[in-house]
């Protein structure tokens, strides 16, 4: 099958993020077992908090949705992009200059980064988390379900690879962004309910949250697995998560045309 | 802090863990009674001993550059300096950052500690257990990252588990069962630097287990110093 040359360039690029990714096969495994800790923890600590309750549900959450809404999380995490600290090496490192002579276009060449590692990410850790989850806890979702988390997660991965570029781009102003971008993570896993799921925030906690991108990230896809949002809830919530997609393309247009205007390459 | 601006929002960073730690707290004992036999104040208390305990072995030994120093050589500038072997692992300081973990995780303590009581006996046995499970601590990190090298020449990952490690040992031990309890006490010993000196301090233990416990303390350090010396003796620079 012959691609177009445009796309072909990018996804060859992919394929090399891919293979660069299966060398250290030691960390991959790490990775997953790690990631896999997170809602293990968790299980341990809300069935002593169920129990201490002695109830079978926690603001409409039962404990065996609670657990695999973090198992769902943690998979997100996993597959989520993570392109900002690429980014900020591009920049800090003097790299960019030779990127943009290159018959790439930056923005697309991040893109394929992103996914090549989400690839990776998902095949080692993501699905076999999201497998392992719908063994264990006998979940059976219609297909139409599984559609709108399918969207959901695609939802997701867009959102994230426009918030990353966003970071990345802050080289410019603070060098160094390991600091920024590992603030943003904790806000992020507040806000999207990776710390506790949004519906068990008080109330007005609740309505300032939810009318933030953030909730897209990870809770949207894991409340839509665990049926906290109906297929009707979860068809509206995404069709807001479309119109903050589009917010965030032209945010990322006006950071990328403005950065371009002020490359000053550095490093040797 | 020639980097000012990096070193606020590391700053920034360890602070907002303990922010989030407390939302996240104060969340659940808002919609359920909590974890049993552990009251809100006594909740708090715990997390809070353990983001300090974290924040100090972070603050003293920064874990990705001293993985990184001994896989690619750096470290062995260290090596030719005049200071006893323990403190080649604390000279990096780009983890001062965590600084800020330590500060708030006071203020969080602080906070617990007002709304409970306590004898004078508890505060005495917390200040001891602590101290000397704070070293424990530290030494198996040290023995972590060196043993790491030594079996695998890699230690990358060190620091993923130590966050990991730091967020398991949040919560009490009594959760994860006896299985828990026990890896969590002699085979990853960081239950004696955050929860036993918390079930000191809140009356949870008895004398004797507290006793017992100081001893199992001062053994796991000889055990942990002993172990690093040999590995530190026998380490090879990644640069061959």
């Amino acid at each position: 099958m012959d691609l177009n040359p445009h796309v072909g360039r990018y996804l060859e690029y992919s394929k090399m993020l891919i293979k660069d990714r299966f060398v250290y096969k030691i960390n991959l495994l790490l990775m997953m077992a790690f990631q896999i800790m997170s809602p293990i923890v968790m299980l341990f600590v809300w069935t002593a908090i169920y129990l201490a309750s002695g109830v079978s549900a926690i603001n409409n959450f039962t404990l065996a949705q609670i657990i695999t809404y973090f198992f769902i999380v943690s998979a997100m995490n996993a597959i989520a992009p993570n392109t900002a600290q690429a980014i900020s090496d591009d920049i800090k490192y003097g790299n960019m200059f030779g990127i943009l002579t290159r018959p790439l276009s930056y923005v697309g060449s991040v893109i394929s980064y992103a996914a090549g590692h989400m690839f990776v990410d998902a095949t080692v850790v993501g699905i076999p988390i999201i497998i392992l989850v719908t063994v264990l806890m006998h979940i059976s979702l219609s297909l139409y379900t599984w559609m709108l988390f399918v969207a959901a997660i695609i939802l997701m991965l867009v959102l994230s690879i426009m918030a990353e570029f966003l970071i990345g781009c802050l080289s410019f102003f603070f060098i160094d962004i390991g600091g920024v971008a590992t603030m943003f993570t904790f806000i992020m896993q507040f806000f999207s309910g990776g710390l506790i799921p949004l519906n068990l925030l008080p109330h007005g906690i609740s309505q300032v949250v939810y009318a933030l991108p953030f909730q897209f990230m990870l809770y949207t896809p894991a409340a839509i697995f665990t049926g906290a949002l109906s297929s009707s809830q979860a068809i509206v919530s995404l069709e807001i998560g479309i119109v903050w997609s589009l917010v965030f393309l032209v945010l990322c247009t006006a950071m990328w045309h403005g950065v371009k205007r002020h490359i000053d390459s550095v490093g040797v | 802090m020639a980097y000012r601006m990096q070193y606020l929002f590391w700053f920034l960073n360890y602070v907002l863990q303990v922010i989030m730690t407390f939302i996240f707290i104060t969340i659940i004992y808002q919609v359920s009674n909590g974890i049993g036999g552990w009251s809100y104040p006594q909740m708090l208390l715990l997390s809070a001993t353990t983001l300090i305990v974290i924040g100090m072995a972070k603050y003293f030994i920064d874990i990705s550059w001293v993985s990184q120093g001994l896989m690619n050589g750096n470290f062995d500038t260290l090596l030719t300096k005049p200071m006893p072997d323990y403190l080649t692992f604390f000279t990096s300081t780009n983890s001062s950052g965590a600084f800020g973990g330590i500060i708030s995780g006071i203020v969080l303590f602080a906070y617990a500690a007002s709304q409970l009581s306590f004898n004078i006996l508890n505060v005495v046995d917390f200040a001891v257990m602590i101290s000397l499970g704070s070293v424990v601590a530290i030494l198996f990190v040290m023995v972590a990252i060196i043993g790491s090298y030594s079996f695998f020449k890699g230690g990358g990952w060190v620091n993923w588990m130590f966050n990991i490690i730091s967020n398991i040992t949040k919560y009490p031990l009594s959760i994860y069962g006896i299985a828990g309890s026990l890896i969590f006490t002699f085979v990853i010993p960081i239950g004696f630097a955050n929860y036993y000196p918390v079930e000191a301090l809140s009356g949870k233990i008895s004398t004797m287990e507290i006793a017992v416990l100081i001893v199992f303390s001062l053994t796991m350090i000889y055990l942990l110093s002993r172990t690093f010396n040999r590995l530190y003796k026998s380490y090879s620079s990644g640069m061959g």
